[in-house]
């Protein structure tokens, strides 16, 4: 298998940053764990105090004399310092989070890309025409690009089906929800669009339906739309050769689980 | 090695100039306005079945409510929209002009994608009506958005519109 040179800086740019952010990430738990007592200005518990004293006794047998208040003052300011840092560092360590979890959904397309045959042998070809041009864009063939998308939509689709199952099912808000969109299809007369099952959880429900195969799916999906009385955003997978719709909902004031950029 | 709060820091900046080096989608923030004339008819008011008013789209029929996608640029490889809005004037008081922002793209043998509730007018009248729609759509390169719409028909002689929309992509 041959990578271009442009594959490779993206494989080697990933993974440093993949190992420099979990070297970071422990790095982090650990300054947090260790700062949370002796960053704080307000008053203590019991155990924290005694974790102070414990902390200020090791300090006096390491200056190898008892504290004056000049060691106090630094310590303060210190400890201000840190309180500082710790702030700016969990704000940076959100933003790592997200970073690589990016990385994560980038590495993800770049195995999709080296697993298509037709990338591979179009990447022997040195002078392959473009389907994106300009400024910004990838030089991707529309294969590329479909590959790209359909892993996307595949990890996609998984995503929020381990969401739904990692949530805990809040009985009164999932009854309701699972009962009004049975009711959705049972009132009103749908051309060729079968209600098959509704499951919900606490922020998201899978309603399964099928659709004739002799219906224009595109069509079934509007009936569906219309039917359902729902407020918040969804996301569909219609296989117009079986006529099999999956409908994944998210409760009102809830986003659906969206892959990183 | 004990691990200093500023040793951290300096590690996270390096990490994150690397991903610098990642080829990133742009991520410059790219807003269009469309006229409603961008409209296209799917069902009812068959007939004379739109009309145009400074290139807003108009529902003329007396009896059907027209339906229409309304096609948005996707010009970049962004993963979905940012402050999506629809611009109306709804003179039926006793229907609404709605319309839905959605992102659908084919894969195989089936549409994927990912779509809003439906958001209506409020109330009638010759005043314009701004909608907006304020989730994240998901998407990716060779999704293609559309906003899905209603508009009714005639009510005492007088025309409802679609006078533009807009999405911006993030």
């Amino acid at each position: 298998m041959r990578m271009t040179g442009k594959q490779k800086r993206l494989v080697m740019a990933i993974t440093l940053s993949l190992i420099g952010g979990t070297v970071i990430g422990a790095g982090l738990e650990r300054v947090t764990t260790a700062k949370r007592n002796a960053t704080r200005d307000d008053p203590m518990t019991q155990s924290e105090q005694q974790v102070t004293r414990a902390e200020a006794d090791a300090l006096r047998a390491e200056l190898g004399r008892a504290l004056t208040p000049e060691d106090l003052a630094v310590a303060k300011t210190e400890i201000r310092r840190l309180k500082k840092d710790n702030q700016d560092l969990q704000e940076l360590s959100s933003v790592i989070r997200q970073e690589l979890a990016a990385l994560a959904s980038q590495v993800a397309l770049v195995n999709a890309r080296q697993g298509s045959e037709h990338y591979l042998a179009l990447a022997d070809e040195p002078e392959r025409e473009t389907w994106e041009e300009g400024a910004g864009k990838q030089d991707l063939t529309p294969e590329e690009a479909q590959s790209i998308a359909d892993e996307h939509s595949r990890s996609q689709v998984e995503l929020i089906e381990q969401t739904m199952q990692r949530e805990e099912t809040d009985p009164q808000w999932a009854e309701g929800a699972q009962q009004s969109l049975r009711d959705a299809f049972q009132d009103v007369e749908l051309t060729g669009l079968h209600f098959e099952d509704a499951v919900c959880q606490t922020t998201l429900c899978r309603l399964n339906l099928t659709v004739d195969v002799d219906t224009d799916p595109g069509e079934g999906f509007r009936e569906m739309r219309d039917a359902i009385p729902w407020e918040g955003t969804g996301f569909s997978r219609i296989d117009a050769e079986t006529g099999e719709i999956e409908v994944y909902l998210a409760r009102k004031g809830h986003a659906l689980p969206r892959l990183p950029r | 090695m004990k691990m200093t709060a500023k040793t951290l820091a300096i590690g996270a900046i390096m990490v994150l100039g690397a991903t610098n080096v990642v080829p990133t989608h742009a991520i410059d923030d790219d807003a269009k306005v469309y006229p409603g004339a961008m409209c296209v008819r799917f069902s009812g008011a068959i007939g004379d079945n739109t009309t145009l008013s400074f290139s807003a789209i108009g529902n003329p029929s007396t009896t059907a409510t027209l339906r229409v996608d309304c096609p948005v640029i996707n010009d970049e490889d962004g993963d979905g929209t940012l402050q999506a809005w629809f611009r109306a004037i709804d003179q039926s008081y006793t229907a609404d002009v709605s319309c839905s922002v959605n992102s659908f793209y084919r894969s195989g043998s089936s549409w994927l994608g990912w779509w809003t509730p439906s958001r209506p007018t409020a109330g009638a009248g010759t005043h314009v009506q701004h909608i907006s729609f304020p989730e994240d759509l998901g998407a990716n390169s060779v999704s293609h958005y559309y906003f899905s719409c209603r508009i009714p028909p005639r009510y005492s002689g007088h025309i409802s519109y679609i006078t533009s929309y807009k999405v911006e992509e993030d």
